[in-house]
């Protein structure tokens, strides 16, 4: 069993040998730090190949840079209707099945133009200072200012907002898309007087929620869970929580296309995903990866199974349709 | 000249050049019929044309008396004093604009000194609002203002105002008569660099407004990046360069005759 184990390993490094480097995009901070630990670094040791980590996937950049046939990056960890939109206008290269191996992932995380990178999700957050053992259910009670008295922030952008809007009025989270776009600004509008504080960056999450300038947050799980390992005295739900997925993408023209496609299977492996969740609760592509968890990463992970089921998943497709439009007329609803 | 064409080369160049990419086409036209049409744009328009010309004001109350007291301080003082100046030159924008949320938040150092010393009892709103983006903007050009306006008086004559006291004017009489129009020029450059400066902030407004106070670069920044919308964002980079034509323009017109004679040239 251990010599199969080992043959297979090996057999898998021969592959992943090479020259060169490849230039990583994703995002800083201690997200990129984790995946340097977990992904890179190790990639580094068995590949041969140097890992250049620059920040921050930029959709406006990258299309510059496919557009004008300079692309700087070789893999970008891209939001999901990011990867739809360049794919749409044939500015992504396709993933190479030849050299990522394919049976082990999510069958939806597979996809013809990217691999998926993590699943990450939008919940309801609260200062348990303020709420006490009372704690809001979904995004009908975040609104209710009259059972949950105090200040909000909200996410400064439509995605996932429109869907939280539509949800506190009561459409159920399977009836979400195709949105009800109408509806669901004129929810916000009547909405709107409730929210103190629209953030720009998600690394404001933390800055409100310990400065005690808001009482309610639409807040990502892991940076509710990092102010809960901070002592910061903060509650959240999974409850109609918004997951979304990135994706691993490789612009068209990349330099080093081979070496980021084999970045991008050694990312699949499931004990380095298993690591990588220690650092950041986030969703992995490989299934196998699950199974090596400890129970209390597990229950932080938005897509573990018991998790996922009490949320909804963030339609990417609808949003690479009518992002345009939507960001125009949210624009001028928040400004 | 080499400024100029350095300027033109590097500037001129590939501004004309995306502007006429993207506004060539239909959608140019489209996006400009946009921004006509909706009152949306022109509020924004209008916010960010008052936001800009009240912060050069502050800046200017706020760094004459240093500015004249860098430009008539002994050297051994002018000089760590201007350095404190320069400072935060060095600390990059998005640090600054974050420190002063942590500041100025309900739970900050600022309200906190306020209600230990009774002066307030609620904590009060001094950020994610229209004037926390101003406290912000303020900080941040304050020290352009300033070495403007230093730049100037360092070049006055102090004798000038000994002349004016000899001939029997008094301090007030001296500064107002002689020093201020002497040190106008520095005024009028400080103030154009200030309010054109003021016109593109971005990421402190989106910061410290709370989301609620959108300025025309706000917009063009959203309009590239997420919409990937470039034909509006052109179309209002065009509006907004052309408003700031039409400040600047009589602006340094008027300053300029204003120019009294015997003035630093």
């Amino acid at each position: 069993m251990a010599a199969t184990l080992l043959a297979a390993r090996g057999a898998g490094a021969q592959t992943l040998r090479g020259t060169g480097e490849v230039v990583v995009c994703t995002w800083g901070g201690s997200y990129a730090e984790a995946q340097r630990k977990a992904f890179f670094e190790p990639f580094e040791k068995e590949s041969g190949v140097r890992v250049r980590v620059v920040g921050v996937p930029d959709l406006a950049k990258l299309h510059a840079m496919v557009a004008n046939k300079a692309v700087e990056w070789d893999l970008v960890d891209a939001e999901g209707q990011m990867m739809l939109r360049l794919a749409g206008q044939d500015m992504l290269e396709r993933v190479d099945y030849g050299i990522v191996p394919k049976a082990d992932l999510i069958p939806e995380l597979a996809g013809e133009w990217g691999i998926g990178s993590v699943a990450y999700s939008y919940v309801v957050g609260w200062s348990t200072k303020t709420y006490g053992t009372r704690s809001p259910a979904g995004w009908k009670d975040f609104f209710d200012a009259a059972a949950f008295p105090g200040r909000r922030a909200m996410y400064a952008q439509p995605m996932p907002a429109l869907e939280l809007a539509l949800l506190s009025a009561g459409v159920p989270k399977d009836r979400l898309y195709p949105l009800d776009a109408d509806r669901a600004f004129r929810i916000l509008e009547q909405h709107k007087p409730l929210v103190n504080v629209w953030y720009k960056s998600i690394t404001q999450i933390p800055t409100l929620m310990r400065g005690e300038e808001v009482d309610l947050i639409e807040g990502t799980s892991t940076r509710m869970i990092e102010l809960q390992r901070g002592g910061v005295p903060v509650g959240w739900t999974f409850d109609e929580g918004a997951w979304m997925q990135s994706f691993w993408i490789v612009p068209k023209g990349a330099r080093n296309r081979e070496n980021a496609m084999k970045l991008m299977a050694f990312y699949t492996r499931p004990e380095n995903e298993a690591q990588f969740t220690q650092a950041f609760p986030l969703g992995v592509p490989n299934r196998k990866a699950y199974a090596l968890m400890p129970k209390e990463t597990l229950a932080l992970l938005p897509t573990s199974p018991g998790n996922i089921e009490r949320q909804f998943r963030v339609d990417s497709a609808w949003w690479a349709k009518n992002v345009e439009e939507i960001t125009k007329r949210w624009l001028a609803f928040v400004g | 000249v080499p400024l100029l064409l350095f300027l033109v080369v590097l500037l001129g160049y590939p501004v004309g050049r995306m502007l006429v990419a993207e506004l060539g086409s239909d959608r140019g036209a489209a996006a400009f019929r946009e921004l006509a049409t909706t009152p949306f744009y022109r509020d924004v328009l209008v916010r960010t044309v008052r936001v800009s010309l009240t912060v050069t004001l502050a800046c200017l109350l706020l760094g004459y008396p240093v500015a004249y007291t860098l430009a008539t301080a002994p050297r051994w003082l002018a000089a760590p004093l201007l350095v404190l100046v320069v400072v935060p030159f060095w600390i990059s924008l998005l640090a600054r604009s974050f420190t002063w949320l942590v500041l100025l938040q309900r739970a900050g150092v600022v309200n906190q000194v306020l209600q230990a010393i009774g002066l307030t009892r609620e904590p009060l709103a001094l950020v994610y609002n229209e004037p926390g983006v101003y406290v912000g903007m303020i900080h941040i050009l304050l020290p352009y203002m300033i070495l403007s306006l230093y730049a100037v008086m360092r070049a006055i004559d102090p004798t000038l105002l000994r002349a004016a006291a000899s001939l029997g004017a008094g301090d007030w009489q001296a500064f107002r008569r002689v020093y201020l129009p002497l040190s106008l020029p520095g005024v009028a450059a400080g103030s154009l660099l200030l309010f054109v400066l003021g016109l593109g902030f971005f990421v402190t407004p989106a910061l410290l407004g709370g989301g609620k106070v959108t300025l025309v670069a706000v917009l063009i920044e959203a309009h590239v990046r997420e919409a990937l919308n470039w034909p509006l964002a052109a179309a209002l980079s065009c509006v907004l360069l052309a408003a700031t034509a039409l400040v600047l323009l009589p602006a340094s017109r008027i300053l300029r005759l204003e120019r009294p004679a015997g003035a630093a040239p």
